[in-house]
């Protein structure tokens, strides 16, 4: 058991600087999700504690000691990868006892290890099996088996799941959670996938580009994000973004169509009479009535989903079709029936406003 | 379902392939039939008769002591010759995955030796180790070692095994490193993990998972010890002292055109057609299947 505290931690190749410092306290027994797009030094991160990759600066403390030049397998940690590694020309026993062995062992201890491991994991009957035998949820659990079995401080994942299908990710996924619940071992999880981040963290680090924008919890990330960055990042349907410029007093924004929206009691700080971005997700984009509308949307796309409708539209209707990426979207009751063509007057419910500064994308007024 | 290409002239792929057809009947397979018809005769030393006997020339070659040496000369000569080039092709092919900088230079320079031909590969050991001039063995003997290969049938073994492993370790290393590079990063960086220093991860993971291509290579290596070193053993020994170094390939050479025993030398090269042969069917059957990870 530990906690892991990493200190302004930066990397760079060569002459590119990949992390930009990286601060965070990760509490004993916390689930902690690196999220960010494709490139933005997840994996990095994650290494540099697994210590596959050499600290370029900072610190990095594992169970209060320093662990930078300390070698992986002293680290007392244990990494699940994303093409989960197996030794393929070993059974799936072997697989997970190769590690104990080298930790020298006694025999029954190491039977007992990994029989208790497989039979929480139900790949008991699996273990004489090459991994080739084996599907891609069978593997991924041989994988976990492997971490677990050393009974490490830490575990580490780097998108364990993202070779998985869509329906087995989602259940790996709750197993993964009840797992580390269970063990009670803090853990690092990287993904790409915010509503894996969402629904697996009890903390989120949100990662752009070697920097952290943000480090919460899932929900206060969702519901005060601390830039533009995050916003359009976390949630699904992504946030809307219009830009627009704040009255002089205050209590409206003027966008570009010519809309009114009205800030209400957010507070705006010194941002008044100068331009801003306005962020509003789509749950908080309500139909009205037409003179209570603060924008007037024209439908462009309707996705049903069953249990809710996806209303896609512009604020005016120059827009074209292949501009789908920048479309408002107002999330509506899977019953609703919205035809493209038509309008839709929405308003912005109370606590649905977001405000960004156009120049940092930091969040205006905390 | 697979396109077909469909040709309306019938002629077109005999033509296509009739070079390829013509060098195969013109370079192998009529002084094959030759070999296999030539070791049924004998011949005497003028050419003047020649006279049918059956298996005769095979019954001579077994019982012939100079032969039965040759063979298992030969077969020392190919194991050392393979497991040296392959332990040292290993060693380095290990190293050069390793390492980062300098990558390419240390392969390029470690491919060299591949494109040099037997016989001056042959050539320059001569040199090196020449007794009156070579720079080796004036080192030898500063060390107070006396060597002379050209009187020591044992130095002269030790000297072409040298250079017919010099020049195999190249094609090895290539192999080898390839095997290596296509093990994927995540399995060495997880024993890593799990507590294997570099040998062992050496040993336990990258030397399992590239088996098919050590056992590919020993098998090339094999054959290329047997037949393959002709030009290396006429540059540097001619197959002495006291045919110390006479291994059947050369010995093929020097019993049918130097000894003009032309029967019996077709008989040794029917024998080493059939090794051929035996070699390659092992390969296709145990070893090409086994290729799968
Ligand atoms: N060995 C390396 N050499 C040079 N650049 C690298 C290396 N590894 C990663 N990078 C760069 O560092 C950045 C972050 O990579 P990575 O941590 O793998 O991203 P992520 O896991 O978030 O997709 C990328 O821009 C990548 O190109
Ligand atoms: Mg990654």
């Amino acid at each position: 058991m530990a906690g892991v505290n990493i200190r302004n931690i930066k990397k760079s190749y060569g002459a590119i600087e990949v992390l930009h410092g990286i601060s965070v306290d990760i509490e004993d027994g916390e689930f902690i999700v690196i999220v960010g797009a494709s490139g933005c030094g997840k994996s990095t991160l994650l290494r540099m504690v697994a210590g596959l990759e050499a600290i370029t600066e900072g610190e990095i403390e594992i169970g209060g000691r320093v662990v930078n030049e300390v070698e992986p397998k002293d680290r007392d940690i244990a990494m699940v990868f994303q093409n989960y590694a197996l030794y393929p020309h070993m059974s799936v026993y072997q697989n997970m006892a190769y590690g104990l062995k080298l930790m020298n062992l006694p025999k029954d201890e190491i039977q007992a290890r990994v029989d208790k491991a497989a039979d929480m994991l139900q790949i008991g009957e699996y273990l004489k099996r090459r991994p080739r035998e084996l599907s891609g949820g069978q593997r991924q659990r041989v994988a976990m088996g492997r971490a677990i079995v050393r009974e490490p401080s830490v575990f580490l994942f780097d998108e364990p799941l993202s070779n998985l299908d869509a329906k087995l990710r989602v259940t790996m996924r709750l197993e993964i959670r009840a797992l580390q619940r269970r063990l009670d071992v803090t853990s690092l999880y990287v993904t790409h996938d915010q509503v894996e981040a969402m629904t697996l963290a009890d903390r989120l680090i949100v990662l752009n580009d070697g920097y952290a924008e943000q480090i919460d919890t899932p929900l206060n990330i969702y519901e005060n994000p601390a830039s533009e960055f995050v916003a359009g990042f976390i949630g699904s349907p992504p946030m809307n973004f219009f830009t627009g410029d704040l009255s002089t007093d205050g209590k409206s924004i003027e966008i570009d169509s010519g809309a009114k929206i009205a800030v209400k009691d957010y507070p705006v700080g010194d941002n008044v009479g100068k331009p801003i971005r306005i962020g509003v997700r789509a749950e908080k984009l309500e139909p009205c009535s037409r003179n209570e509308a603060e924008i007037i949307l024209k439908i462009a796309a309707v996705e049903t989903l069953g249990s809710e409708t996806l209303a896609h539209g512009f604020t005016d209707d120059g827009m074209a079709i292949t501009d789908m990426e920048n479309s408002i979207v107002v999330k509506m009751p899977g019953d609703a029936r919205p035809t493209v063509g038509e309008e839709l007057p929405v308003r912005v419910m109370a606590g649905g406003l977001h405000l960004f500064d156009v120049g940092t994308g930091k969040r205006v007024g905390g | 379902m697979l396109k077909r290409v469909h040709f309306n002239t019938s002629w077109l792929p005999f033509a296509l392939v009739a070079p390829q057809i013509f060098i195969t009947v013109v370079f192998f397979l009529w002084p094959a039939g030759q070999a296999i018809f030539q070791s049924f005769l004998l011949e005497d030393a003028f050419g003047l008769s020649t006279e049918f006997v059956w298996f005769d020339n095979f019954k001579e070659l077994w019982a012939d002591d100079a032969y039965t040496d040759s063979f298992s000369r030969t077969a020392f000569f190919s194991l050392m010759v393979a497991f040296l080039s392959l332990s040292i092709a290993l060693v380095l092919a290990g190293m050069a995955d390793r390492i980062v900088k300098f990558a390419t230079t240390y392969r390029t320079l470690l491919i060299w030796p591949y494109a040099v031909a037997p016989v001056l590969a042959g050539a320059l050991f001569v040199f090196m180790f020449d007794p009156t001039l070579g720079l080796v063995a004036y080192a030898l003997d500063i060390f107070g070692y006396d060597w002379n290969h050209k009187l020591n049938g044992g130095e002269a073994m030790a000297l072409v095994i040298m250079a017919a492993t010099w020049k195999q370790i190249s094609y090895n290393f290539l192999f080898f490193l390839a095997a290596m590079q296509s093990i994927p990063k995540s399995l060495l960086e997880a024993a890593a993990i799990d507590g294997a220093g570099p040998a062992r991860r050496f040993w336990t993971i990258i030397f399992p998972l590239i088996t098919p291509t050590t056992f590919f290579l020993l098998v090339v290596n094999i054959v290329y010890a047997f037949f393959d070193t002709f030009g290396i053993i006429s540059a540097v020994t001619d197959g002495g002292p006291a045919g110390a170094t006479n291994i059947l390939v050369y010995k093929v050479y020097s019993d049918g055109f130097i000894g003009l025993d032309l029967g019996g030398s077709a008989a040794q090269s029917v024998v080493l057609m059939a090794i051929v042969i035996v070699i390659t069917i092992i390969q296709f059957r145990y070893i090409e299947k086994k290729v799968d990870y």
